[in-house]
């Protein structure tokens, strides 16, 4: 018979990919071409397992199987800042090791991980190098996305040239490997200069700004140059402008240069510089109405600061706040390839909830300032969404009055593996009912089982529950004080209904019934009982609880004279018959009931001794009589 | 005995509805009911089962009910009788009912499972042995008692007959009650034919006698 296997994804030849870290698991799936091979086992080997072949399945094969799965431990990828990890191969073979097919060689890739920043240097007025770093398994790439899109390059750091002076530019960064690409990161940065447009004004009739210098940090202008013609009187503030309020220049000039007093160091506001085309006279030093002849010349805002909270699955927080608390926009946006900036106006700080996101996606916020000339530095920042399938974030908002919260589920949930729940509550008074449950797919539900873990954490609203895939919670209480470590369930007159024991005993529970205290409402399943626990069949009747008094076995059975005499022998073995908690004098609350299995009168006729955790039995004189005896607690 | 596991009720009256916190409790449910409106010369016997509690009300009229105990099986006597027997809730609930309250107490034993419960049973009175005198003479099993304590005023509550021993209701009845339209009393006599005349004599109850109601 031919043989003939390969590994499903490459019917050849070719590559595998699997994000299963080292010790994770790889599943192969594998079909033949030919067979099935009767009789056969299959195995697998790859380059990187020298041991002996391990057969799998490694019993039960019924020689039918033409496709399948294989599952083999990750190896530490030798390439481990590369991309390639491990290459297998599939054989055929059967129970006495001999090998009929041998599949194509295939590679399990890593996939490539993104970026995590993008970083600049040597910034000009008509340049900049661009490099990335952060990811795994692939080569890093670069390109410029905006104001014009060049092709990615993984010659790093790249330096891109002749472009425009104060104007932002966007950039993308990404690895690659053999079967794919990350997910691309992006970051944003301005070129200096733009000399011009960071002189501004109005009404500048008779001189002209013509250039400017920038102090060393390239954010405000240092010193500029003027003219003017006809012939000008200046005079200029360090201030907001107030005509008249500043040195005043004694001469006419038709130009010159001008070298701000606070321009160099960090202080923020906005210069102005006007003039005259009146020639003042000796003594007037009232100085000009100049109210037509002011120009501002604004500094290049400081670039704001972006902070982020609250990371779930699906949503994130951006805090977005301003360096200039004086002047200037807050521009703020969620950059996804492409997008506006929403203007914040004059606001200094920002909040803002992205929300309807992916698990487990990066994503990037970026924000700049605005003045009437100029644009700050963009500066950027990153959230990563948490995995669905892993945690379930602390963000289910319950609202007063039994509005659900958000509904999550835990997919791929394996055995014997435990996963927490968090959850707070917000605008929930203290002390108030707030109902929960949790539902699972199989048949356990909160209320009946009673398994897992539930722990309450600093506070009554904050609780960190953990389950397996069956849904078992189990409640840890401890001592009753003032911190709370059990459950509590608080009635709605307030008062506690159920609650830790008085003592440290764990997992103790005691139902009080206190005239105060309440057993549930309509909503809360207690129906209008005043006292304890009450349990109610499907008419509403009540048939275990509230007032009643019920009782309880708390030992039963047969016991037969077989020896004769004069004092029962229990099971022919032992005198006396034991009973939990029995007294000599506490048969108010636990009762001893005799009954004769055989003749008549047997047992009516015998008396019984009460002794401490055990009862006797007297009077029994015929052999291989039969008594039943029943020991009530009530 | 220290309080260390489980959940552990108790109701207005500071008396015991469950106690998970026992080796050994396992609340009494009704694990079954059944009717008989005439038992017989001989009696009717009833199956039970091994371990089980049995009660009984007169569901209609007035006249007394005896019962042969016997374990699994006990033998009543008289007419009109309903009878409920309770034993521990030791078994494992297989239904698809997914909703109520499980108690298990220390020993890992079920206390009880509210899931599939219809109805219950409430004690409202327990009489320990020695407290309650039966009928003395004159006795006449099908109208009149003369003697006998009352139990209760309530002849819809049930009367624990597992302590019972019967032959018929005219000769022998020890632990039987009498159903009238004042209530319920005790019976326990004795009044058979001897060679010397006729011995005819009352008892007390010698073992315990609960009083019930059926919750339902």
């Amino acid at each position: 018979m031919t043989y003939s296997i390969y590994i499903a994804e490459s019917a050849s030849s070719g590559t595998h990919v699997s994000d299963a870290l080292a010790g994770g698991s790889y599943v192969l799936k594998w079909v033949t071409t030919s067979g099935p091979y009767g009789g056969g086992n299959f195995y697998y080997n790859s380059s990187l397992y020298n041991s002996a072949a391990v057969f799998e399945p490694s019993s039960g094969n019924t020689g039918t199987n033409t496709s399948g799965t294989t599952t083999i431990v990750a190896q530490n990828p030798a390439n481990n800042g590369d991309f390639a990890t491990t290459a297998y191969t599939l054989r055929a073979g059967s129970t006495t090791g001999s090998v009929h097919a041998t599949s194509p060689t295939t590679t399990v890739y890593r996939q490539a991980t993104i970026p995590t920043a993008i970083t600049f240097s040597n910034v000009g007025s008509t340049s900049m190098t661009v490099t990335a770093s952060g990811g795994e398994y692939g080569t890093m790439e670069v390109r410029m996305s905006s104001p014009v899109t060049t092709a990615f390059t993984s010659s790093l750091p790249v330096t891109y040239t002749g472009l425009s002076p104060g104007t932002e530019h966007t950039f993308q960064a990404r690895r690659e490997n053999s079967v794919g690409t990350s997910g691309t990161r992006v970051g944003f940065q301005s070129t200096t200069g733009g000399a011009t447009g960071n002189l501004s004004g109005t009404n500048i009739n008779a001189i002209s700004l013509t250039s400017a210098s920038y102090d060393t940090a390239n954010t405000h202008v240092a010193s500029f140059t003027w003219s003017a013609s006809p012939s000008a009187l200046y005079y200029y503030t360090s201030s907001q402008m107030t005509p008249g309020s500043g040195s005043l220049n004694s001469s006419a000039s038709t130009g010159g240069s001008f070298t701000l007093v606070a321009a160099s160091n960090t202080s923020i506001g906005t210069y102005g510089f006007g003039y005259s085309t009146t020639v003042l006279r000796s003594g007037d030093t009232s100085g000009p109405n100049l109210d037509d002849h002011i120009t501002y010349i604004y500094q290049r805002p400081a670039a704001p600061s972006i902070s982020i909270s609250n990371i779930t699955d699906t949503s994130f927080d951006a805090t977005y706040t301003s360096n200039e608390a004086n002047f200037g926009a807050l521009l703020t946006n969620r950059f996804v390839n492409s997008g506006t900036y929403d203007d914040q106006g004059a606001s200094t700080t920002f909040t803002k909830t992205y929300s309807g996101l992916s698990p487990g996606t990066n994503y990037t916020v970026r924000a700049k300032e605005r003045n009437n000339v100029a644009e700050s530095d963009v500066v950027t920042a990153s959230a990563t969404t948490t995995a669905a399938s892993d945690v379930i974030p602390d963000d289910i908002n319950w609202a007063q009055g039994g509005a659900s919260g958000r509904t999550y589920s835990i997919t791929n949930a394996q055995t014997s593996t435990y996963y927490q729940a968090h959850w707070f509550t917000t605008g929930v008074t203290a002390n108030t009912d707030i109902y929960w449950h949790i539902e699972t797919s199989s048949t356990a539900h909160l209320g009946y089982y009673v398994g897992g873990t539930l722990t309450w954490v600093t506070n009554d609203t904050k609780m960190t529950r953990q389950l397996n895939q069956a849904g078992y919670v189990r409640i840890f209480s401890s001592g009753d004080d003032s911190t709370w470590r059990g459950a509590k369930i608080i009635a709605t007159t307030g008062n506690d209904s159920i609650k830790s024991g008085t003592t440290a005993a764990l997992g103790y529970f005691n139902v009080t019934t206190a005239s105060t205290g309440g057993g549930g409402t309509s909503t809360g399943g207690g129906g209008t009982a005043t006292y304890g626990l009450e349990i109610r069949n499907t008419s509403g009747n009540v048939i275990l609880g509230s007032s009643n008094r019920h009782g309880g076995l708390i030992a039963t059975g047969a016991v037969t004279n077989q020896s004769g005499g004069t004092t029962l022998a229990a099971n022919a073995t032992s005198a006396s018959i034991t009973v939990e908690g029995l007294t000599t004098n506490n048969s108010s609350t636990i009762e001893i009931l005799l009954a004769g299995a055989t003749g008549y009168g047997s047992a009516y006729a015998l008396s019984v001794t009460r002794g401490n955790g055990s009862f006797t039995v007297q009077n029994l004189t015929s052999d291989n009589q039969t008594l039943t005896y029943y020991a009530v607690r009530y | 005995m220290t309080d260390t596991y489980g959940l552990t009720a108790f109701n207005a009256n500071n008396t015991l509805i469950l106690d998970g916190s026992s080796n050994s409790y396992q609340s009494l449910v009704v694990k079954s009911t059944g009717s008989i409106s005439n038992a017989g010369a001989s009696g009717t016997s009833i199956n039970i089962g091994a371990g089980s509690l049995l009660f009984v009300t007169k569901t209609s009229g007035t006249g007394a009910i005896g019962c042969q105990s016997g374990g699994s099986a006990p033998t009543l006597f008289g007419t009109n009788i309903g009878w409920i027997a309770v034993g521990a809730d030791s078994t494992a609930y297989t239904g698809s009912e997914e909703y109520g309250l499980k108690v298990i107490n220390q020993s890992g034993a079920q206390v009880y499972d509210s899931r599939g419960k219809t109805s219950g049973l409430a004690i409202t009175n327990v009489f320990p042995a020695g407290a309650l005198s039966g009928t003395t003479s004159g006795w006449q099993y099908a109208a009149g008692i003369a003697s006998g304590d009352s139990m209760t005023s309530t002849t819809s509550s049930y009367v624990s007959m597992s302590t019972g021993v019967c032959t018929n209701l005219s000769d022998i009845v020890f632990n039987g009650a009498y159903w009238d339209t004042n209530g319920i009393k005790y019976v326990s006599f004795v009044d058979i034919a001897i060679p010397d005349g006729n011995l005819n004599m009352g008892f007390d109850n010698w073992s315990p006698i609960m009083i019930a109601q059926s919750l339902s």
